[in-house]
């Protein structure tokens, strides 16, 4: 693998639920880099969704520090650092009062202050990559859940964003929606879009990651590439995880 | 006394009730709002302070809180303290109602607002708002009706409204019953005007919804 800058540092991070007595990040320390698609894997609960949402500060940490492109993220920094990276979630949120076009182009007028004229444009172009360029007027309550995933993308997207973090972005959704949605990140993927996706469907993970981590225990056990990862797990509950999904 | 000029005696009390409820609509909507936005919001400090205040307005009578006011306060005019005591004690309900109404928006909103790098306020604003718009105007029309009623109360503080001058009307004639069907009628006739009212703007909104969204760009 070529050399890749780091774009996300976690440093000595500690996080906790209920004063300490449920233990989410436990001392730990990763960098995710420029350019890469970083799948995370692991049981339920294992703090994998915390984890990204201490990237844009949806959740604060105990103590320790996160770095984004060198900069600290903390309740001063939120705002900027939420500006340059976006997150799709597992339940969508898109907006119900907006359109889809509407929904996508909010973020970048509202918050970026850029030019109406320019982020309809690059919204409309976002939305017929994530093939919905026939919906645009629709309300979210006239999609079904994988169209809006797929303009949730599409919002993230138009934020021009220096990373996206998905957080299990096809768990809500019905069996056969999900593989749109898939493609439309292998898509994402290919174009070396920085991503860290926290995800169950191990064929993503096989097909577009460039490593992938298994957490446990407040920490990833095991960062390695998909052929590693799959076919010679290190860790006997990797393995056994790995068993599980593919009985499935 | 025909019962013609029993109507036109009362009448001459209902200007001040038409004036009374739309101040007391505007001022208790004000409150309410940014009340049931700080309540929503749980700042520390002011949270329990907020929450002293609606606990205690809810938890008296409006013609107490009325007298209380009017004997401790040094009001102007009856008329100021019937505003100020209806607007405190109704803005405790309305506050509670939008509370209720921000809560109802799911907590994912407020996340895909912040993950876009919007602040708390514009967040409020654009997406919670038009939100709660719709489900909010059932409920304030209720609280608003109930509010109509309570004005009735106004006439103890010496406000020469619509019950104040049915009761001169009684004295006048010692018919307490055509006296109280009378100002029954006016006020269901007024309660029936509030909800119609409420229906048109509710319907407005849904309509202006689905036709574009409320926060539209081009």
């Amino acid at each position: 693998m070529e050399d890749r800058n780091t774009l996300v540092e976690f440093k000595d991070v500690c996080k906790t639920y209920k004063n300490g007595e449920i233990v989410i990040l436990d001392h730990f320390n990763f960098d995710f880099l420029q350019g890469e698609t970083h799948v995370i894997c692991g049981r339920s609960g294992a703090g994998k969704s915390t984890l990204i949402r201490c990237i844009n500060y949806l959740e604060k940490i105990d103590s320790g520090e996160i770095l984004v492109e060198g900069n600290t993220v903390n309740r001063h920094t939120a705002t900027s650092v939420r500006k340059r990276i976006a997150m799709v979630f597992q339940n969508f949120n898109l907006f119900p009062n907006m359109t889809a076009l509407e929904n996508v182009t909010f973020g970048p007028i509202e918050s970026l202050h850029k030019s109406k004229k320019e982020v309809v444009e690059s919204g409309k172009m976002f939305l017929e990559k994530v093939g919905l360029a026939d919906r645009m007027d629709s309300k979210p309550s006239q999609l079904s859940g994988g169209q809006q995933q797929r303009v949730a993308i599409a919002r993230a997207l138009n934020m021009f964003p220096d990373m996206i973090l998905f957080d299990e972005p096809t768990s809500a959704l019905d069996p056969e929606m999900v593989g749109e949605v898939i493609d439309i990140m292998e898509e994402l993927a290919d174009e070396k879009r920085s991503m860290i996706v926290v995800t169950h469907e191990m064929g993503f993970a096989r097909e577009a990651a460039h490593r992938i981590s298994f957490m446990e225990n407040g920490t990833f056990i095991e960062t390695a590439d998909p052929n590693e990862f799959f076919n010679h797990p290190k860790h006997e509950s990797v393995a056994r995880f790995i068993r599980q999904i593919q009985t499935v | 006394m025909s019962l013609g000029k029993m109507i036109s005696f009362m009448l001459s009390g209902i200007g001040i009730t038409f004036k009374l409820v739309p101040i007391c609509i505007i001022t208790t909507f004000c409150i309410g709002m940014i009340l049931g936005i700080f309540l929503f919001r749980r700042f520390p400090v002011l949270k329990q302070v907020l929450g002293i205040y609606k606990v205690v307005m809810r938890g008296i009578p409006a013609m107490v809180v009325l007298k209380i006011l009017y004997y401790s306060a040094d009001f102007s005019s009856a008329f100021l303290a019937a505003v100020v005591s209806l607007t405190l004690y109704h803005s405790a309900y309305i506050g509670e109602i939008i509370r209720g109404c921000f809560e109802s928006v799911p907590k994912g909103q407020m996340m895909a607002g912040q993950s876009l790098g919007l602040g708390y306020w514009k967040i409020m604003w654009k997406v919670y708002i038009p939100q709660i718009l719709k489900p909010m105007i059932p409920m304030l029309c209720g609280q608003y009706i109930l509010l109509v009623k309570d004005t009735t109360l106004v006439y103890i503080v010496g406000v020469p409204d619509l019950m104040w001058k049915g009761r001169q009307l009684m004295a006048l004639t010692f018919n307490p019953i055509t006296g109280y069907l009378l100002i029954g009628v006016f006020y269901y006739i007024l309660c029936a005007l509030i909800e119609l009212l409420a229906r048109t703007v509710e319907k407005r909104i849904v309509k202006k919804q689905a036709t574009r969204g409320l926060s539209t760009y081009y």
